[in-house]
């Protein structure tokens, strides 16, 4: 065979190699690559939304599908530090159809021109108000459900709380929060520092997390240094995720979003941008929720994501705290909740086993004479 | 008659005395007395000894209390639960009544510095109108038995599992590697009330006072303690005390890398910790001194 004729036949034969390599990856549940739409907000601001559907080698697939929202000044990368650290793959993996997208401001959002990109004038309540909806619409189009079970993460999860109980409460089938309070206590934590330092918040534009953190990465994961223990727990990381995660996942922040922040500090309590307090309204969410705490999570300790399980109503209720009293191998810190050297075997399957509990509950309900024998 | 012949007897003799006039009673010891503060009873957690207060850097909480120039009494509540087979109550009206009538012989204001269970018995004893101490000092204490970790849960169910008391009591900064456990048998019916306070998730029942009736009760100086990675009583449990309290002078304090210390603290690391004499007893010391005087010249509150 000449060289050249030989070309061909190694180009097929390395795409039978693929195909049989698709082939079996499909056969042993992993998931398919994650499809990116955009979706296109009331106010003209174009959002990434990533797509991962359920893997056909799951045992089973959920109706439901699963929306992953990400906390303050990150992007996808909160859920996909690496391909191990993949909480949709891993979802998908066991059945569930999973949604990433990215709030406005990440560098994969598109702003409308003349936007407040520049001047940061977005805050809680625009991703509350105008990303949410638009993301979960696009959602619920897609997959013909109309709820979904929510998975937020910092922010994230404060977000969804709101959304639960003011924006949509049949939207949201189940709420898994992690490391999200509901009352900033200022009796101490990070957040204490916070309103001291208050002055430091931008009046305008947008913070530069990315930059200040790359001026700052040769102390992240130091776990001598107290900056370290901020974000995650320096033990219970591995130095390239922390570094995989800051160089890619890392966007600014706006300052609309940070004087909020800061203003809930002085009140102690989540508002509007008027001022008005949420608290009392999360009485009204009643959809089953997971409260996830990081025992050493320095940026919203335990004991403040504690009042999120004080302050929801719902009947369902499960507390949970990443720490060794409770079986983990590390105290779990803010950021390595998700990806924590031992996160994808430890916290991946308790959340993949609480909603897909709830799923069962959930059809449960809806074919009563199930399981009893008529 | 040689000399030393004549100050031996003499000797004996004031000793004799000493002892006979030594208002101290079993159950409770007292340093030597060379206080000008105030008095401060020192508890340790169930079922660990009062000996855990002398462990840790330079003397331990004990060490640096005295040095502040307080009077410190401690009192082995555990150790006698056991032998005499008392339950809370009976703690409560044996070693903890015994220690503070101690306390109080000398007319000073009496603190009360409890680790872990022994940071609720004050408020029983408040709201059993019973003598209590003027100021309370809660350590690593659960004031919320809703939730409590599998870890507690199955130490609570056999005090013996090795795994669980490594985790609940050990975890946090320095003192894993530092230190034997300072622990007593466990008395059965403490633990069977405790176990009963968790179980109905509202907290031991005390001669009938409910721990909330307890709490509620508590209207003196108190300071919360937390280890940011405690265990038995983690920062969410210990700020349910500081929240019920009808106190108006009240401290919650959480000791972690959060709140500028140099580490995670867990349970045992608030006393035995290798830098808990700056993280944890500094602080603790000058809430004292604001409110009880010290040797350094702080005047009371």
């Amino acid at each position: 065979m000449s060289r050249v004729g030989g070309v061909p036949g190694v180009l097929l034969a390395a795409l039978a190699l693929v195909g049989l390599l698709a082939g079996a990856a499909a056969a042993a549940g992993l998931p398919q690559a994650p499809e990116e739409e955009r979706v296109r907000t009331a106010d003209g601001w174009e959002l990434p939304l990533l797509r991962y559907p359920a893997s056909p080698g799951a045992p089973r697939h959920h109706a439901i599908p699963v929306v992953l929202v990400h906390g303050t000044g990150v992007n996808r990368m909160n859920w996909m530090a690496t391909p191990r650290h993949d909480l949709a793959a891993y979802l998908s993996r066991r059945g569930f159809e999973v949604y990433v997208p990215e709030l406005r401001g990440s560098r994969a959002s598109v702003p409308p021109e003349r936007s407040g990109l520049r001047a940061g004038d977005w805050d809680f309540d625009t991703h509350l108000r105008r990303d949410l909806p638009a993301l979960l619409a696009r959602v619920g189009r897609r997959t013909g459900s109309r709820s979904v079970y929510y998975v937020g993460h910092s922010l994230g999860g404060i977000l969804g709380y709101v959304y639960a109980a003011e924006e949509d409460p049949e939207g949201i089938a189940g709420i898994v929060a992690l490391g999200s309070p509901t009352r900033i206590d200022p009796l101490g934590g990070a957040q204490a520092g916070a309103e001291k330092r208050r002055g430091m918040a931008p009046r305008r534009g947008r913070l530069d997390a990315p930059g200040l953190v790359r001026f700052v990465l040769p102390f992240l994961t130091n776990p001598g240094v107290r900056l370290a223990h901020l974000l995650s727990n320096p033990e219970n990381v591995d130095g390239e995720v922390v570094r995989a995660v800051l160089r890619d996942g890392l966007e600014p922040v706006a300052s609309g979003l940070l004087r909020q922040y800061i203003r809930w500090v002085g009140a102690a309590e989540i508002t509007d941008r008027h001022g008005r307090g949420y608290r009392e309204r999360l009485e009204r969410i009643a959809c089953p929720a997971l409260l996830v705490a990081g025992r050493a999570d320095a940026v919203v300790p335990a004991w403040q994501v504690r009042s999120a399980y004080e302050d929801l109503s719902a009947a369902d209720r499960t507390w949970l705290v990443l720490g060794r009293a409770w079986g983990f191998s590390a105290d779990y810190g803010h950021a390595d909740m998700v990806i924590g050297r031992a996160a994808p075997d430890e916290v991946f399957p308790r959340i993949g086993d609480w909603l897909e509990d709830r799923e069962r509950e959930r059809c449960r309900e809806r074919a009563p004479w199930a399981g009893n024998g008529e | 008659m040689p000399r030393i012949a004549r100050i031996v007897p003499l000797a004996a003799l004031l000793a004799v005395a000493a002892a006979l006039a030594d208002p101290r009673v079993p159950g409770a010891r007292a340093a030597e007395d060379r206080a000008e503060a105030g008095t401060v009873v020192v508890c340790p957690d169930f079922p660990l000894s009062a000996r855990v207060f002398r462990g840790g850097p330079s003397g331990g909480l004990a060490g640096a209390l005295e040095r502040a120039g307080h009077r410190v009494v401690e009192v082995d509540p555990w150790a006698e639960g056991h032998r005499d087979a008392l339950d809370l109550e009976g703690v409560l009206d044996g070693p903890v009544a015994t220690a503070l009538e101690e306390a109080r012989t000398h007319r000073r204001p009496v603190a009360w510095i409890g680790h872990g269970v022994c940071g609720l018995l004050p408020a029983y004893a408040a709201a059993r109108r019973s003598p209590a101490p003027d100021l309370l000092v809660a350590l690593g204490t659960p004031f919320d038995f809703s939730l409590p970790s599998p870890a507690l849960r199955r130490f609570l169910a056999d005090p013996g599992d090795t795994g669980a008391r490594d985790v609940l009591w050990r975890n946090g900064i320095g003192a894993r590697e530092r230190i034997p456990f300072p622990d007593v048998p466990p008395a059965p019916w403490v633990l069977r009330d405790l176990r009963e306070g968790w179980e109905s998730g509202r907290g031991p029942r005390v001669a009938g006072v409910t721990f909330d009736d307890a709490i509620g009760a508590w209207n003196r100086p108190l300071l919360v303690v937390a280890g940011s990675v405690d265990g038995i009583a983690p920062p969410e449990d210990a700020l349910r005390g500081h929240r019920l309290a009808p106190s108006t002078d009240r401290t919650f304090r959480v000791v972690g890398w959060a709140d500028h210390a140099r580490g995670d603290y867990g349970h045992l690391g608030l006393l035995l910790g290798d830098r808990a004499h700056r993280d944890v007893w500094r602080h603790l010391v000058a809430w004292l001194g604001e409110r009880l005087g010290d040797r350094g010249g702080r005047g009371r509150r």
